[in-house]
């Protein structure tokens, strides 16, 4: 699904979380909760619902949706999470068994609680820790849709270790634009692109792009002590090609949103920008709403799908730290 | 070593010229000091249509940028003064660049559909370009503001009752204009957008028919002499257009549009398509309809030659090393009388060990024992010995040695060094020659350019370009394993027991080209310069024909003499199948199972020289 709309969209009052702070301020807090999670192979995938349910039980005020993917439902730690959710009493919902479109089940979801909650604020979370691309940059757009400025809506991310494995390379046919739209004969062109472990996938989305004014970011810190000394290890050749390259601190959404944005507004007074995210998925995230927010000709952000090879098992991804966030609200 | 121009960069501490190897797209002003104007360039000044096929790095957004009027007018040259004045030729950029074919939303259309999409988007982009020249050719056209306001404010009456006729009051300026355009162009986010658009009818028609009908009133209403002008429509980037795509081009070139001629950019083997719109009517080559035009050059020719002195001239100026005879021979200095390959390998191995007969022993004592005795019998005719013998086995012998000589301790030899070398390495490729520099530069700040210097920094350039080379896109891990399997046994032709006669050149089989892995892999590496080809097959396809060779870059890695030469070794699956394992290449191979397929190759050499 590709964000090509005449949609506007704005980040209200976006603020940062840590997953502890927010649980021990929403115990005091009366407000209706709608909690959106998956299951999932990745053992991740539940680590989110495991810290929030002894907290927050089912309830009136607090809702869960857990969705179950529709694939590689008998591998690695799926039967596990299913089985966990089962014992809280959470059904794990498979959209496409009910013949529905994931995004569309989670809309329905918000609606039917925004509607239900009469004038109490709604507040909605969303683990998008082991979402596909296709989802998490999606719901902010789609959910934004269906609540009002009084409700919030979170976006929470639980940090994973991901194991050593082959990441096939890519081409021109798995780019798409995912946001935003280029200028008709943009002046420079700045290219920024945000690295990650792939060395041989960025190389080729490097090689495809050919960048003129090359703009380079990562994480840092990144969720393990020696994740920035090997981004720089495995992109040396395109950091040594980059005309700027700047880190940002994942945990803190809002100002990796803000210090990503900063970097667009500087260069979109030469001509466009593209950005083309990879890495962890709170930047992913942050770079796809960059062109939308800003809602002008000239930036554009990339998605480049991963390829699914034949040889392609799930892989395991452990969650290695405490989950952080951000919430924003709809504007009036 | 005679004097080096690098040592005064000695201690620099600035920032790197040649460190942007790409075409910047500056103001006008600067982008022509950044361009070497080659025969090819003005050879593109013509009234055919033209498909410009270059490798990555090749030069084609420079050489299209500049194309333009707007740019065309600030080059220092007399030609280029003369086509400014008479409105000869007038360019306009439009450029293909993959933001703009995504952002078109006709990716999952039927593709009658998406043809309408690229219709809209291309005439956007084509007029806006238009439109951006135009305001040039009036700036140079009218000294007198006033009467330059004026013929502007006529022209925008006369395109917009052309092309908006609905709109009024009409635009004012071509700015005004040029931003209808664009509000038409971000407008369209569904077929249904494009056919309720306003201008749907005027937009969506065949590529540059709005402009054709343009040209055709412009003269009568800013009174200037066109008649005899080109109008030359630069599309850069035209590797990104699918098929679809592809033939709303073909179909324009099919129908001679003058006086529009058409100057696509696009890597090799991307203009995959020869069909139009119509069914059944297909461009033609040669003359007819368009002509391909290689753009890489040879690393010895002229143009080759003084690009990479003009690049090092006004690159170095920047970091204030401002002299006439800026060469790149003067900047890394010269060894010996001729600079030749003789005089680095004296330099090493001393006077004696250089003379001819010392070579011409270490020749007879590197070979088989059966050219040894060739050897012997024709000792006695030391013209005949010279000719056979001395002069095609030198280059082997001499980078045999400097091999052996680089591996004992921490001993470098001097070899891949000096002018001609690193224009070799760069094997005619700008941006190439570019990279190097940018290297080379960064040791001359803190080093002396010594040829060992020079050698540290093209090996291990050479060293990182071969393993970038899996990065690239697609088949990268498959080109990649051809190159190694390749290299490898010509690296084992020259360093092995018997030296053999061999370059870097290589031939490949009917089998190998029938897998389409490979084709692919091959492709890729010529569009990415990693493998060159004889011209025909740069233009159309690889064939068993072919001549194929890895570049110098990777003969620097493999150690080879960097020249083709003798009876390549042809590249060829083991027993014409493959075992075990049959290709596929969607979804894509893994890593293992691409090393399966590479495995079943074999490159057998036939040491038939006489």
């Amino acid at each position: 699904m590709t964000i090509i709309s005449k949609r506007s969209f704005s980040l209200g009052q976006i603020t940062s979380w840590t997953h502890q702070e927010w649980l021990e301020q929403s115990e005091s807090s009366e407000k209706n909760r709608l909690m959106i999670g998956v299951s999932g192979y990745e053992s991740r995938s539940s680590d989110w619902m495991r810290k929030t349910l002894p907290v927050l039980t089912p309830s009136k005020n607090n809702t869960y949706l857990i969705l179950g993917f529709n694939d590689y439902q008998q591998d690695l730690n799926r039967p596990r999470n299913d089985e966990f959710y089962s014992e809280k009493g959470l059904s794990v919902l498979v959209s496409k068994d009910k013949g529905k479109e994931d995004l569309d089940v989670v809309k329905e979801s918000i609606i039917a609680c925004v509607a239900m909650s009469g004038e109490t604020p709604v507040e909605v979370h969303v683990d998008y820790s082991s979402m596909p691309r296709s989802w998490y940059c999606n719901l902010p757009f789609v959910l934004s849709e269906a609540v009002r400025p009084r409700d919030k809506l979170f976006f929470w991310y639980t940090p994973g270790s991901y194991p050593e494995t082959e990441y096939p390379t890519a081409g021109v046919k798995d780019f798409s634009v995912f946001s935003g739209r280029p200028s008709l004969n943009p002046g420079i062109r700045t290219h920024c692109l945000g690295l990650g472990f792939d060395r041989i996938r960025s190389h080729a989305i490097w090689s495809v792009l050919d960048p003129t004014n090359l703009v380079c970011f990562f994480a840092s810190p990144g969720t393990r002590s020696d994740y920035v000394d090997r981004v720089k290890r495995d992109n040396e050749d395109i950091l040594s090609g980059a005309n700027h390259v700047f880190a940002v601190d994942m945990r803190d959404f809002a100002h990796a949103y803000s210090r990503i944005a900063g970097v667009v507004r500087e260069f979109h007074r030469l001509g466009d920008v593209i950005l083309v995210p990879d890495g962890p998925k709170p930047l992913i995230l942050a770079s796809s709403l960059v062109p939308v927010v800003f809602g002008q000709p000239g930036i554009v952000c990339f998605h480049v799908s991963r390829r699914q090879n034949q040889q392609s098992e799930p892989v395991n991804v452990e969650p290695s730290g405490p989950a952080y966030g951000f919430s924003f609200s709809v504007p009036e | 070593m005679s004097n080096r121009l690098s040592d005064k960069l000695f201690g620099y501490t600035g920032p790197n010229p040649f460190h942007d190897a790409q075409f910047r797209a500056y103001n006008s002003v600067k982008s022509q000091m950044e361009f070497y104007p080659t025969s090819f360039f003005w050879s593109l000044f013509n009234e055919e249509n033209e498909i410009l096929v270059g490798t990555r790095g090749s030069g084609k957004t420079a050489l299209l940028r500049m194309l333009t009027y707007s740019n065309l007018k600030h080059l220092n040259d007399e030609t280029a003064k003369r086509y400014i004045a008479t409105w000869q030729f007038i360019g306009f950029y439009v450029p293909m660049n993959l933001e703009f074919m995504g952002a078109l939303p006709g990716q999952q259309v039927p593709p009658q559909d998406r043809v309408i999409f690229f219709q809209y988007a291309f005439n956007c982009s084509a007029i806006h370009a238009f439109l951006s020249e135009l305001r040039e050719v009036l700036d140079v056209a009218f000294s007198d503001r006033k009467l330059r306001a004026g013929a502007e404010f006529d022209l925008c009456e006369y395109l917009s009752k052309l092309w908006f006729a609905n709109i009024a009051p009409p635009p004012a300026s071509l700015s005004d204009l040029m931003g209808m355009v664009d509000r038409c162009f971000n407008s369209i986010f569904s077929l249904g957008d494009v056919k309720q658009a306003p201008e749907f009818r005027l937009l969506s028609q065949p590529i540059l028919l709005p402009i054709k009908n343009a040209i055709r009133g412009i003269e009568p209403v800013i009174k200037i002499d066109l008649s005899r002008t080109h109008w030359l429509v630069c599309i850069d980037e035209a590797e990104f257009l699918d098929e679809s795509c592809l033939r709303c081009i073909n179909t324009f070139m099919r129908a001679e549009e003058r006086p529009l001629v058409l100057k696509m950019a696009t890597l090799p083997y991307k203009h995959n398509t020869r069909a139009t719109n119509q069914p059944g009517i297909f461009v033609e080559p040669h003359g007819s309809d368009f002509n391909y035009r290689r753009i890489d050059l040879d690393h010895r020719a002229p143009d080759f030659v003084g690009l990479t002195n003009y690049v090092c001239q006004s690159r170095l100026q920047r970091c204030g090393i401002v002299a006439d005879d800026v060469t790149l021979e003067n900047f890394l200095g010269k060894e010996g009388h001729g600079d030749d390959l003789v005089d680095y390998y004296r330099a090493e191995m001393g006077d004696e060990e250089a003379l001819e007969e010392a070579v011409m022993s270490g020749i007879r004592e590197a070979l088989s024992e059966q050219r040894e005795r060739r050897i012997d019998t024709l000792s006695k005719n030391p013209v005949k010995l010279k000719h056979a013998y001395l002069k095609k086995f030198a280059p082997i012998y001499y980078v045999r040695r400097m091999r052996k000589e680089n591996s004992k301790g921490n001993r470098t030899a001097g070899w891949f060094a000096g002018a001609a070398t690193i224009r070799r390495v760069a094997d005619g490729n700008p941006r190439r020659f570019i990279q190097i520099m940018n290297s080379i530069f960064r040791v001359a700040s803190d080093n002396q350019l010594t040829p060992k210097e020079q050698h540290r920094t093209v090996t291990r350039f050479c060293m990182d370009m071969h393993t970038a080379v899996e990065g690239y896109p697609d088949f990268g891990e498959a080109l990649r394993g051809l190159i190694d399997r390749v290299g490898n046994v010509l690296q084992d032709k020259v360093h092995g027991t018997d030296m053999k006669f061999v370059g870097c050149g290589f031939g490949v089989s009917d089998d190998i080209l029938a897998n389409e892995l490979f084709l692919n892999a091959l492709q890729l590496g010529v569009a990415y310069c990693f493998i060159k080809t004889d011209e025909q097959s740069f233009l159309y396809s690889i064939t068993p024909e072919s001549s194929l060779r890895l570049s110098y870059l990777l003969g620097v890695y493999f150690w080879l003499p960097l020249r083709e030469v003798g009876e390549p070794p042809r590249l060829r699956q083991k027993s014409g199948v493959l075992p075990g394992i049959q290709p596929t290449l969607d979804p894509p191979l893994s890593r293992k199972q691409v090393q399966q397929v590479l495995g079943q190759l074999e490159l057998p050499y036939n040491d038939n020289y006489k």
